[in-house]
């Protein structure tokens, strides 16, 4: 009987680096696919059979661990997904127009723009939300650095970055107080 | 069995394994396999994103408990999960009738 620990926790490693990749929270996932391997050798040693066997053939028929990622991406995929980091993108530019813009100089209203659009857009589409606060909040400190070299306006970043991530924990609670009976 | 002729009917017979009580997925691919004699040998990798789709389209819930020192996600048939199944055992039995009436089995 071999020790089936070294092989299991490596294809775990590898599937929790690709769940992450795909922007899926890796933790349940991963926790549920040990469970199942720790299933499979229990078996296995109750049958009399090495569990080294049995977890190399479970690896088999659970796949590789990118393409067990992307069935688990796909399951999870939000239909808004594709079109979500577009969307961010023409908003933020929107935003930064209207903020250089001559004669605008409401700064209070372009922070709570740019935090209210992160947040709406995690809202909907809640994978990968850093990169939607960065599609909608980037293009103010781009142009603030490329055209004077004033890199404290990446400071704008965190309006974006907690409207997307005040989103996201909306998102959850209501999804969990949601849930069905 | 091959996997093409299983095509179509995962969701249903996820449902159905799920019908007699709660499980977690080990347990679910061992009913599969069981109340079909063997035939039903579906790969892990298919069954446990396909549990999670069902869930995300409320036809199951899970939770997480702890057994023998480790986390365990156990899922169960919602309401609306027992109306679909409900749905597709009515339509399979039409299927079937029908299968059998033009084949004379």
């Amino acid at each position: 009987m071999t020790d089936p620990r070294v092989p299991v926790e490596a294809y775990l490693a590898d599937l929790r680096a690709s769940l992450r990749l795909r922007g899926l929270s890796s933790s349940d996932v991963s926790d549920e696919v040990y469970d199942h391997f720790c299933e499979v050798a229990d078996a296995a040693t109750r049958h009399g059979d090495d569990p080294l066997d049995a977890c190399t053939a479970a690896m088999a028929r659970l796949g590789p661990p990118a393409t067990l990622a992307a069935r688990f991406a796909a399951a999870k995929e939000n239909p808004m997904d594709k079109f979500i980091l577009p969307i961010a993108i023409i908003c933020g530019l929107a935003i930064r127009w209207v903020d250089s813009s001559p004669g605008w100089d409401d700064t209070g209203v372009t922070a709570f723009a740019l935090l209210a659009t992160a947040g709406i857009l995690a809202l909907l589409a809640p994978r990968r939300v850093w990169l939607l606060a960065l599609g909608v909040g980037i293009w103010i400190p781009l142009h603030a650095i490329t055209t004077g070299g004033d890199w404290r306006m990446l400071l704008v970043l965190l309006f974006p970055l907690a409207g997307a991530y005040g989103g996201l924990a909306i998102r959850k609670l209501a999804a969990s107080a949601a849930k069905p009976n | 069995m091959r996997a093409e002729t299983l095509k179509g009917h995962l969701d249903f017979l996820l449902l159905a394994a799920l019908q007699r009580g709660p499980s977690h997925g080990y347990a679910v691919v061992e009913t599969l396999r069981a109340r079909s004699g063997g035939s039903f040998d579906i790969p892990e990798g298919t069954i446990y994103p396909a549990l999670h789709r069902l869930e995300r389209a409320s036809l199951l819930a899970s939770r997480w408990s702890e057994a023998s020192g480790r986390r365990r996600r156990t899922y169960r048939l919602t309401a609306r999960g027992q109306q679909a199944l409900e749905k597709n055992q009515r339509e399979w039995r039409q299927f079937r009738g029908a299968v059998e009436a033009v084949a004379g089995a």
